[in-house]
């Protein structure tokens, strides 16, 4: 069974990342949202990328390749 | 327990730092009025009552509130002391001496630098024109550095506690 905390962690961070965008194109500064954003995508990734790994071993274990 | 009091600390550290990033706009607009004044009044001291330079100063610095008070009174007494060529030489040694404690700009500093260019150097009405130059360029970077406070003071202070939360729900 999934952990259910990590959806709720990328909640979190989708929220902030969310939050600090808004904030920084109201304030004129677009270009440094846009870094936000990427770094936003880059820590969710950093979060899910075990479990990734462990589902195409799963796969791969599956179809027993 | 001890895990909660950190996550509440990185928080609250976050938070502080982003106020006091934004403080630093804030400190500019109130640093840059005090200077408007302390010229009003020293532009006062030279026109009507034609106090010599240092003393001009020594009073304007008397009246006025720090830091901007610690600027004029190195000034006065550089003046006082001989320690320097000319009044700009003053100026400039004062202002990169307390360049640390000053949230003014280069631009806020570089037009009052050029008001002592010619302090003490021409009659009367050249120095009011120059007074009334100074006083224009500095409402002017009031009137900027406003603009720079509003876009500014809340997006650093809206940035630290949303930085210390990212951290927070990284590391939990």
């Amino acid at each position: 069974m999934m952990d259910i905390s990590l959806i709720f962690k990328i909640a979190g961070v989708g929220i902030i990342v969310i939050l600090i965008n808004k904030v920084l194109e109201a304030s004129g500064k677009g270009d440094y949202a846009v870094l936000t954003n990427l770094t936003g995508i880059l820590i969710v990734l950093m979060m899910v990328i075990d479990l990734v790994s462990k589902l195409f071993n799963a796969v791969r274990t599956m179809f027993q390749l | 327990m001890l895990k909660i009091l950190g996550y509440i600390m990185i928080i609250f550290a976050s938070t502080g730092i982003g106020f006091t990033y934004g403080g630093i706009f804030k400190k500019r607009v109130e640093q840059l009025k005090e200077m408007q004044r302390c010229i009003h009044q020293l532009q006062n001291e030279i026109m009507y009552t034609h106090t010599p330079l240092p003393d001009a100063i020594l009073n304007t610095a008397l009246k006025s509130i720090d830091p901007i008070k610690d600027v004029f009174k190195d000034i006065s007494s550089m003046l006082y002391s001989n320690s320097v060529d000319n009044v700009y030489e003053a100026f400039k040694c004062a202002f990169s001496d307390k360049r640390e404690i000053l949230s003014l700009k280069n631009e806020d500093i570089s037009a009052i630098l050029d008001l002592s260019k010619t302090l003490g150097e021409s009659d009367i009405e050249g120095q009011k024109r120059m007074f009334s130059l100074t006083l224009d360029n500095i409402k002017n970077q009031i009137e900027v550095s406003k603009i720079a406070m509003n876009k500014n003071l809340k997006m650093y202070r809206c940035l630290g506690f949303s930085l210390g939360a990212v951290i927070v729900i990284i590391s939990v």
